[in-house]
C-alpha cells in the first residue's frame, strides 16, 4: 500500500514536471532567438559542420541555408543580441552536447564593449539563458551570467517571468516547441529586409592597435585556451559594418591575440572590394547587413571556410532536404528584395 | 517572506521534507526552530522581543494564577499577564489612534493648537493574531479550563508557529496542543489534502484577489476621479479581493499545517452565502468572532454593571426593552472592539465595527415590521428568491463596511458613499470605461470565470467537502482536475518580477 502511494506521488510529480517544462518552453517570448535555438535542438546529433557564436550581426550576416546551397557544408548560428563574450564558452559547452563541429566561428564585436554594462543588461542575458533547454549546463550558464541580477530564481525557473505569455499556448507555432525542439526553415538566419543607405566609407588601413577592455581580453584568452583544450578549430570574424579607425584598431589588437594562439582571424571590413559590398543597399543599419549584404558576407565566410578547413561537401548526400529548402527560401527572399531594390 | 513567494515555497518544501526525516520526538522543537527563522526572515531581529515578552508574561502569569489559591492574587496574576500583552498591542497599534484623534479635535477647537507627533514603531508580524491567541491561553488558565503549560518553549511555539504568523487564524492552546506536540508520521491523505488546499489558496490569492486588487486600488486611491458606479464596481471588487485574499491565505496556512499533521480551526465558511449580518459573522473570520464572544462579550454580560442594568431600567421602560438595551450596549462594546482589532483608525472602528452593530441593532428593532411584510406577501424563509435576495442584501451591507475598511480614511469613505448617491453614470458599465481601470477584457473574463469557479466550489462546499468530492473521483479525473488547477494558477496567477503583488491585507494586523 505504502509503495503504491509512493509510486503515485512520484508519478504525479513527474508528470507535473514534464508538463511544467513544456509549458515553460512554450510561453518563453517568441521571436528569432527562440526559433533559432529551438531549431538548433531539432538538428540531428552531430550533423552540423560549423557552429557560429556571437552577437546579432551573426544572425543577420551569415545564412546557413545559403552557405549550404553554395558550399555544401552545414552550419548553424547560436547567436543572440548583444551576446556577452563570457556566454560563448557556456553556449559552446551546451552545443557540444548535441554537435561535434569541425569549426566554430566567433564574432568578436562584443569583445570591444565593457562587460560591466553588459552584466546589467537583463534582457540580453535572458536571451541566452531563456533559450537554453533545462539542464545542468543551463544552471552553470545562469550562475556565470547573473552576478548582477536580482531575483535570480526567475532565471532558473523562467515560468516566473513568462507565465503571463499564456496566450502562446494557443499559437500552433509555439505549441510545437513543447520540447524546445522545432526545425527552423531559416536555420537561424533572420532575413532582414530593411535597407539603410550609407556613403561608402574609406577602406581603413592601419596596423595600429587599441586594447579592448581588460575583462574582455581575459574572456578572450580563456576562450582561446578552452578551444585549444577541446582541440577545436576556430575562426574569429568581424562582420561587415561601417568601419572606423578606432574600431579597426581594436580588431587588430584582437587579431594579434587570436593569431598568436594559432587561430584564424577574418576581418570582413578589409574585404569591402572583394565582396563588392554596396553600402547603399547592403546594410540595415550601421552594423547589421540585410539579406542582400548577408549573401556577400556568407559568400566570403563560406569560401574562407571551404578553403581553410576540411569541410565535406554533402550536397549530393541524402537526408538534407530541409537544407535545400532553406537555401531555396533564402534565394526567394533575396531575389524578391533584389527586384524591389 | 510572504507565503505566496518563491522563497516561502522553497522554505516550506525544505521544512516539510526535514519534518518527516528527523526523529519524531524532536518534531515540535524543529517547528519552533523554523518558526523563529521564519520570524527573523521579516528583517529586524529586535521584533522577536515582542512575542518573547508577551509569551514570557503569559507563561509566568499563568503559572502564578494556577499556583495561587487566593482569588485576589489570581486576579492580580491575570492583570499582570493581560496588561503585558495588551500593553504591547495598545502601544504598537493604538497609540497613534489617540494621537491622531487628539490632533483632529485640537485643530478643530483651536487653529494653532499644538499637534502631537505620530509615533513610529517596528510592528512585529501577526501581532494582533498571536496576542489574542496568547490571551486566550491566559484566560483559559484563569478560568480553570486549562492547566498552565510547564514548558516555556511549547508555549513559545504555540505563539509563533510559523504558518499562523501572517494572518492567523486565532487559535486556542487547549485545541492545539495535542496535535502540535504529538508525533506525526507521514500520512498520505493528510499531506495530499493539505497540498490541495494550498493550491486552492493560491488560486484564490493569485488569480482572483490580485486581479480584483487592480480595480479596487485604482478607484479607491483616486476616488475623486471615479465617481458613482465606479465606486460601486470597485467596492464589489474589493469585497471579492478581501475575501479571496484572506480566505485564500487561510487555505494556504491550514493546508501547510495539515501537511504537518497539525489541524487548525477553520476561519471561513462561505460567508457570502449568509442571509443576515449575524450569520455573516459566524462564517467570516470565525476565530475572531468566537474569541471575542468567549473572552469579551460573555464575560462582559457577567459583570456586575451589565447584570444590574436590566434591573435598574426594568421599571422605567419595561423588562424586555431593558434587557434589549443591555444587550445592545454590550454589543456596542463588542463591535467597537471588533473594529479596533482591525486597526487603529476610525475607518476600521466604523466600517468593520460600529456599522455592523448598527445593522444588527436596526435589524432586531425592525424585525417585527419585516415579519409583518413577509406575512402579508406570503414569503417564507424557504422561498428561494427570497433567500437569494437576503444573500445579496447581506453582501451589499458588508460591502459598505468593506468600503470604509479600504478607504483612505473615514471621511474619504463617507465622500465615496456620497459620490454613489449623487452621481448616476451607469454607461460606464458598457462603454468600455471599466477597461481603463487596469484590467483588459481578457483579465476581466479570467476574473469572472474564476469567481464563477469559486462560486461553484462554494455551492458544492454547502453540501460536502470539495476535497472529499475530489477524493471520490477516479484517479484520471482527479489528476486532470488537479493539473488543470495547477496550470490555471501558474499561468493566470499574477506574480513574479515586474508585478507588485498586493500584500496580504490581514498581514499587518
Amino acid at each position: 500500500m505504502k509503495r503504491k502511494k509512493a509510486v503515485k506521488i512520484i508519478l504525479f510529480i513527474s508528470i507535473f514536471l514534464i508538463l511544467l517544462t513544456g509549458v515553460s518552453y512554450i510561453v518563453r517570448t517568441n521571436g528569432n532567438a527562440k526559433n533559432r535555438f529551438a531549431g538548433f535542438y531539432a538538428e540531428p546529433k552531430d550533423s552540423i559542420d560549423v557552429l557560429m557564436f556571437g552577437a546579432s550581426p551573426v544572425g543577420t550576416s551569415f545564412s546557413a541555408g545559403y552557405m549550404w546551397g553554395e558550399y555544401g557544408f552545414t552550419s548553424y548560428p547560436l547567436s543572440t543580441n548583444t551576446q556577452r563574450p563570457k556566454a560563448i564558452r557556456y553556449l559552446l559547452e551546451e552545443a557540444y552536447k548535441y554537435q561535434n563541429p569541425e569549426v566554430v566561428v566567433i564574432d568578436v564585436r562584443m569583445f570591444t564593449y565593457e562587460d560591466e554594462e553588459m552584466a546589467e543588461d537583463e534582457a540580453h542575458i535572458r536571451e541566452v539563458t531563456d533559450n537554453m533547454r533545462y539542464s545542468l549546463q543551463r544552471i552553470k550558464t545562469i550562475n556565470a551570467l547573473t552576478e548582477k541580477m536580482d531575483n535570480v530564481y526567475t532565471f532558473y525557473f523562467d515560468i516566473f517571468k513568462f507565465h503571463s505569455n499564456w496566450k502562446m499556448l494557443f499559437l500552433p507555432e509555439e505549441l510545437a516547441k513543447f520540447a524546445y525542439c522545432k526545425k527552423d526553415l531559416h536555420k537561424g538566419f533572420e532575413h532582414p529586409e530593411t535597407i539603410m543607405k550609407h556613403d561608402t566609407p574609406p577602406l581603413v588601413k592601419t596596423n595600429e592597435q587599441i586594447s579592448i577592455p581588460p575583462e574582455q581580453e581575459n574572456y578572450l584568452r580563456t576562450l582561446l585556451q578552452y578551444l585549444k583544450e577541446q582541440n577545436q578549430q576556430a575562426l574569429f570574424v568581424v562582420t561587415p559594418s561601417v568601419d572606423t579607425k578606432e574600431y579597426h584598431e581594436k580588431m587588430n589588437y584582437m587579431e594579434n591575440i587570436v593569431r598568436s594562439e594559432g587561430f584564424q582571424f577574418l576581418n570582413m571590413n578589409e574585404y569591402y572590394e572583394e565582396m563588392q559590398f554596396d553600402f547603399s543597399t547592403d546594410l540595415m543599419d550601421g552594423v547589421h547587413t540585410n539579406t542582400l549584404g548577408a549573401r556577400k558576407a556568407s559568400n566570403l565566410l563560406g569560401e574562407y571556410l571551404q578553403q581553410n578547413y576540411s569541410l565535406t561537401d554533402r550536397r549530393d548526400a541524402k537526408g538534407y532536404d530541409a537544407w535545400n529548402e532553406s537555401y531555396k527560401e533564402f534565394m526567394e527572399i533575396y531575389n524578391k528584395m533584389k527586384n524591389v531594390e | 517572506m510572504g507565503i505566496t513567494t518563491f522563497y516561502f515555497l522553497c522554505f516550506f518544501s525544505a521544512v516539510f521534507i526535514l519534518y518527516y526525516i528527523i526523529p519524531k520526538r524532536v518534531q515540535w522543537q524543529f517547528l519552533l526552530l523554523v518558526s523563529l527563522i521564519y520570524f527573523l526572515s521579516f528583517g529586524d531581529a529586535r521584533m522577536l522581543l515582542y512575542p518573547l515578552a508577551s509569551i514570557a508574561a503569559a507563561y509566568w502569569g499563568a503559572k502564578y494564577i494556577e499556583k495561587e489559591k487566593d482569588p485576589k492574587r489570581k486576579k492580580r496574576g491575570l492583570l499582570f499577564a493581560l496588561s503585558c500583552n495588551l500593553g504591547v498591542l495598545i502601544v504598537l497599534k493604538y497609540l497613534n489612534l489617540f494621537v491622531y484623534t487628539y490632533n483632529a479635535i485640537a485643530t478643530r477647537v483651536q487653529e494653532n493648537a499644538q499637534i502631537l507627533t505620530l509615533l513610529r514603531f517596528l510592528i512585529p508580524i501577526g501581532v494582533s493574531f498571536y496576542t489574542l491567541s496568547v490571551l486566550s491561553y491566559i484566560f483559559d488558565v484563569y478560568y480553570g479550563t486549562l492547566p498552565a503549560e510547564k514548558n516555556f518553549f511549547k508555549l513559545l511555539l504555540f505563539g509563533i508557529y510559523f504558518p499562523l504568523m501572517i494572518s492567523g487564524p486565532i487559535v486556542r492552546y487547549g485545541e492545539m496542543k495535542k496535535s502540535l506536540f504529538e508525533k506525526h508520521s507521514f500520512n498520505y491523505e493528510q499531506v495530499t489534502r493539505g497540498v490541495q488546499r494550498i493550491l486552492w489558496g493560491f488560486f484564490k490569492v493569485l488569480v482572483i484577489s490580485e486581479r480584483m486588487a487592480v480595480i479596487a486600488d485604482t478607484v479607491f486611491r483616486h476616488y475623486e476621479q471615479y465617481p458613482g458606479i465606479y465606486i460601486i464596481v470597485a467596492a464589489v471588487c474589493f469585497s471579492f479581493q478581501l475575501y479571496t485574499n484572506f480566505s485564500g491565505s487561510m487555505d494556504i496556512v491550514l493546508g501547510i499545517s495539515q501537511t504537518f499533521g497539525i489541524m487548525l480551526p477553520e476561519n471561513f465558511k462561505t460567508p457570502f452565502f449568509s442571509k443576515n449580518i449575524q450569520e455573516f459573522w459566524r462564517r467570516w473570520h470565525i476565530t475572531l468572532g468566537a474569541w471575542l464572544k468567549d473572552y469579551l462579550f460573555y464575560p462582559l454580560l457577567r459583570t456586575e454593571f451589565f447584570m444590574n442594568l436590566p434591573k435598574k431600567w426594568k421599571e422605567r421602560i419595561g423588562k424586555k426593552p431593558a434587557k434589549k438595551i443591555t444587550t445592545f450596549l454590550a454589543l456596542f462594546i463588542l463591535w467597537f472592539c471588533v473594529g479596533l482589532w482591525h486597526g487603529g483608525a476610525w475607518k476600521y472602528i466604523f466600517g468593520s465595527g460600529l456599522l455592523h452593530w448598527f445593522y444588527i441593532v436596526s435589524g432586531e428593532l425592525l424585525e417585527p415590521l419585516f415579519k409583518r411584510i413577509r406575512q402579508t406577501l406570503h414569503i417564507t424563509d424557504e422561498t428561494k428568491w427570497f433567500s437569494a435576495f437576503r444573500m445579496i442584501r447581506t453582501f451589499c451591507l458588508v460591502t459598505i463596511g468593506f468600503l470604509f475598511f479600504n478607504a483612505d480614511s473615514l471621511s474619504a469613505g463617507f465622500k465615496m458613499c456620497g459620490s454613489v448617491l449623487t452621481t448616476w453614470n451607469p454607461q460606464i458599465l458598457w462603454d468600455g470605461s471599466l477597461l481603463a481601470l487596469g484590467l483588459d477584457w481578457v483579465d476581466w473574463i479570467i476574473a469572472i470565470l474564476s469567481l464563477l469557479l469559486l462560486w461553484a466550489a462554494s455551492c458544492l462546499q454547502q453540501k460536502k467537502s470539495v476535497r472529499e468530492w475530489l477524493a471520490e473521483r477516479n484517479i484520471a479525473v482527479r489528476w486532470l482536475i488537479l493539473y488543470a488547477l495547477l496550470f490555471y494558477v501558474i499561468l493566470l496567477g499574477k506574480y513574479g518580477p515586474g508585478y507588485n503583488a498586493a500584500e496580504f491585507i490581514y498581514q499587518g494586523f
